[in-house]
């Protein structure tokens, strides 16, 4: 097997492969061999066949398969042997179509590699760290949240009569020049009662009516309302007031932390100094990020990375099918949602290339400052996700099992490594 | 009776029992009209495919009896034909295409 490799731009290789006709010869016979233990034929008992006749029949279906054939197993030879680092299907422009059993068979693939990169200057990159403050507005604001979420609706029993600000169980019926439409009925509804439109869900005119006590008024429908055939229309509205609830808002006490129920915090202190400290954790998170996208930024712009197109393609590829998946998990159907997946495909581009040049340029000074993944971290950082996931340690170690998933977290770790390399070695304000 | 040089071979017999004859002794396998004559068959052949024949035997093959559920049926009787041809030469039909 004779292999030659020609450079066609630091992304792109072009490789000649030309294989000896006694290995032609070999594949072919056992592909003829398959085959003929295989098919059947008139006038022949199966497996009795010539090799003639088989080739009358099926040099078209043998050829095309032997050649295929040929060209994985001998291009997988040729990429270990020149150690080309492939990141995609090389395309193959066979020279002879015809294979013939005493001729070396021929062939050209063209490769798109990833590049070769001398990083240089990504030391003492000079970067900015957010300092991360969390003051006691955004714990204040952080619990005001809380408070609003536990917020109750309690039914109101010391008086019959709505006021301002509460809330009304209501029956209603609508009406349009006397003919009832689509949605204007509903019993049991929750409305607010006071300032207010009723599309918002609120009714101005429940003020002072008491419990049990109907009355009627007219509704002009906004000009954008969502139904469309109500727009602009005015309906006769008959509302009947059933209940009433008020607004209950926890105070904020001892009593109010513990209902929380958050493990180990039972005073309303103990939840300020939580909820301080898990936004400090998310700030610093933050900044992290922040920091590091920084460092990568500006090490690129000291760097020129040449990206094979590939890779740009299947992370356009990675983020459309991870959108995909967070929509599905709402229930919506991606596909069915009318996208414009050129344009989409488009408007990604850039941002996958930045990504893909941080990747490449991270990729190659791990190599320059050997940065290597030892099994051990490899065994904690799948301890890791494990705890964080909450799943049992041996699900996700045999999640991980296969080589190319437990290669794409070794990756992972690596860039993370290049990255607190990167950090580590900045020249931080 | 006249017919066609066309008419007088219906098709080359391809099996393994013919495949042996042809790779031993260039012995090609036809079916022909079952009417035709040895001197026809061997004109015909040597007309169709540009060869010589040195030598032809014929038989006649008897149908065989068939049924499909309760009918019974026989298949039509036909004539085989094996023409030897002169040495060095070969029928491009038979061989790998």
């Amino acid at each position: 097997m004779k292999i030659e490799v020609e450079a066609l731009s630091p992304v792109e290789k072009k490789v000649t492969v030309e294989v000896d006709p006694e290995r032609v010869a070999k594949e072919l016979n056992s592909a003829y061999a398959i085959i003929g233990q295989r098919v059947k034929l008139r006038g022949f008992r199966t497996g009795k066949i010539p090799r003639n006749v088989l080739e009358r029949h099926f040099r078209d279906e043998v050829e095309r398969d032997v050649v295929e054939k040929l060209v994985k197993a001998t291009f997988e030879d040729a990429v270990r042997e020149q150690d080309i680092k492939a990141v995609a299907a090389p395309r193959v422009d066979l020279e002879e179509v015809a294979l013939q059993a005493s001729q070396p068979f021929r062939f050209t693939a063209r490769v798109e590699v990833k590049p070769k990169l001398e990083p240089k200057d990504y030391k003492g990159i000079e970067a900015t760290r957010r300092p991360v403050e969390v003051t006691d507005q955004m714990v204040a604001d952080e619990l005001t949240r809380i408070q609003e979420g536990m917020t109750q609706l309690v039914p109101v029993e010391e008086r019959f009569d709505a006021q301002d600000g509460d809330y009304a169980v209501i029956d209603h019926e609508g009406t349009i020049d006397g003919q009832p439409f689509e949605g204007g009925k509903a019993e049991g509804m929750t409305v607010r009662v006071g300032q207010g439109e009723l599309v918002d869900g609120s009714i101005p005119q429940l003020v002072g009516k008491t419990l049990g006590e109907t009355l009627e008024f007219d509704q002009a429908f906004l000009a954008d309302h969502r139904v469309e055939s109500l727009r602009g229309k005015t309906a006769h509205f008959k509302v009947t007031l059933k209940g009433l609830k008020a607004k209950q808002v926890p105070s904020l006490d001892d009593e109010f932390a513990k209902d929380l129920g958050a493990e180990g915090v039972d005073t309303l202190e103990a939840l300020r100094a939580r909820i301080r400290e898990d936004l400090s954790k998310r700030e610093t998170r933050r900044s992290d990020i922040e920091l590091r996208d920084a460092l990568v930024k500006a090490a690129l712009a000291r760097n020129d990375v040449e990206v094979p197109p590939a890779l740009v393609e299947h992370a356009i590829d990675v983020m459309i099918g991870g959108a995909g998946e967070r929509f599905a998990r709402q229930g919506l159907d991606i596909r069915k949602m009318g996208l414009d997946l050129p344009k989409l495909r488009a408007d990604l581009r850039e941002q996958a290339l930045v990504q893909v040049k941080g990747a490449l340029l991270l990729e190659a000074i791990a190599d320059a400052e050997k940065l290597d993944v030892t099994d051990e971290e490899l065994e904690a950082e799948i301890a890791k996700t494990a705890t964080e996931l909450n799943l049992p340690l041996a699900k996700v170690q045999h999640q991980l099992r296969g080589g190319e998933a437990r290669l794409a977290l070794r990756n992972r770790i690596r860039e993370d490594k290049a990255l607190a390399f990167l950090t580590s070695e900045a020249k931080l304000n | 009776m006249m017919l066609a040089d066309q008419d007088v071979v219906k098709r080359p017999l391809i099996t393994e029992k013919s495949e042996r004859g042809r790779e031993a002794a260039q012995h090609y396998a036809f079916e022909v009209h079952r009417e035709a004559t040895k001197i026809q068959v061997k004109t015909a052949v040597e007309k169709l495919f540009g060869v010589h024949v040195t030598a032809i035997r014929t038989s006649i093959a008897r149908g065989k009896n068939k049924r499909v559920g309760r009918n019974t049926g026989r298949r039509p009787n036909w004539k085989k034909a094996i023409v030897t041809l002169k040495e060095g030469e070969a029928i491009s039909l038979f061989e790998g295409a």
